[in-house]
């Protein structure tokens, strides 16, 4: 499933994927795969992604189960 | 100590510096978590590959036409080839390949050289007469194919990547 509140919440930062991955020490391909919901992040790299982007972890990576 | 050996020795010796030197790295120049995953599974692969490939080549060696023509050596290395290739495309098309903030570009330029290097010794062989010493396929002269046409493939595998990963860079 595609994370378009990390995606979101990237482009309010205005911050390329190139850069959210320089800040969070990953390679950008790595962003862009949890953006497209290819690659589920370890809960480090969840943590440093919230902590570039002022998120909460429930804000970019909770996901809400369907009635 | 004939030419061939002399170059070969200095050849391992500049390998073997880079090496040592390349291995320094900072923290921002290795891999991520993403790519250790990756490269985790590409070993697993690369070396099931390897065991399939020693296994298959076992049957042909039971082969007596096989066994007559073709160098025991060169079947080996022809087994570690494949492994290595088989990591080396799975670890570049899921982006794994190279660590944080290498370029990709020289590494292209590097097996490129291997490519030209091998291909020179061929025609080199095949200016002296065959490529097969005394009837058998063996590793001088045949391993150089193997060798080029190896890294011909790792080459176009990742000019492939480079060129996709910049579209997707453009649409990011």
């Amino acid at each position: 499933m595609k994370n378009l509140r990390l995606k979101s919440a990237r482009a309010a930062k205005d911050l390329s994927q190139e850069q959210l991955a320089d800040l969070c020490k990953v390679s950008r391909q790595t962003i862009s795969a949890i953006e497209k919901g290819d690659y589920n992040p370890t809960i480090n790299l969840c943590i440093a992604i919230c902590k570039v982007l002022g998120k909460t972890l429930d804000e970019l990576f909770w996901i809400e189960e369907e009635a | 100590m004939n030419l061939t050996n002399g170059i070969t020795i200095a050849a391992l010796l500049v390998l073997i510096v880079a090496v040592c030197l390349l291995s320094r790295r900072k923290e921002e120049e290795q891999f991520d978590e993403r790519q250790l995953r990756v490269r985790a599974d590409a070993f697993r692969i690369g070396f099931f590959s390897m065991l399939g490939s020693v296994f298959a080549m076992m049957i042909l060696f039971s082969w007596k036409f096989w066994v007559n023509n073709v160098e025991t050596m060169f079947t080996l290395i022809a087994a570690v080839m494949i492994a290595f290739l088989i990591f080396a495309v799975y670890c570049i098309t899921h982006d794994a390949f190279f660590r944080r903030k290498e370029n990709p570009k020289s590494y292209l330029g590097i097996c490129l050289a291997v490519v030209f290097c091998n291909v020179a010794a061929v025609l080199r062989y095949i200016g002296k007469g065959s490529l097969l010493v005394d009837g058998k396929v063996t590793l001088t002269p045949c391993g150089n194919i193997l060798f080029a046409c190896t890294f011909a493939i790792v080459a176009v595998v990742l000019l492939v990547k480079i060129l996709t990963s910049r579209s997707e860079e453009e649409e990011d």
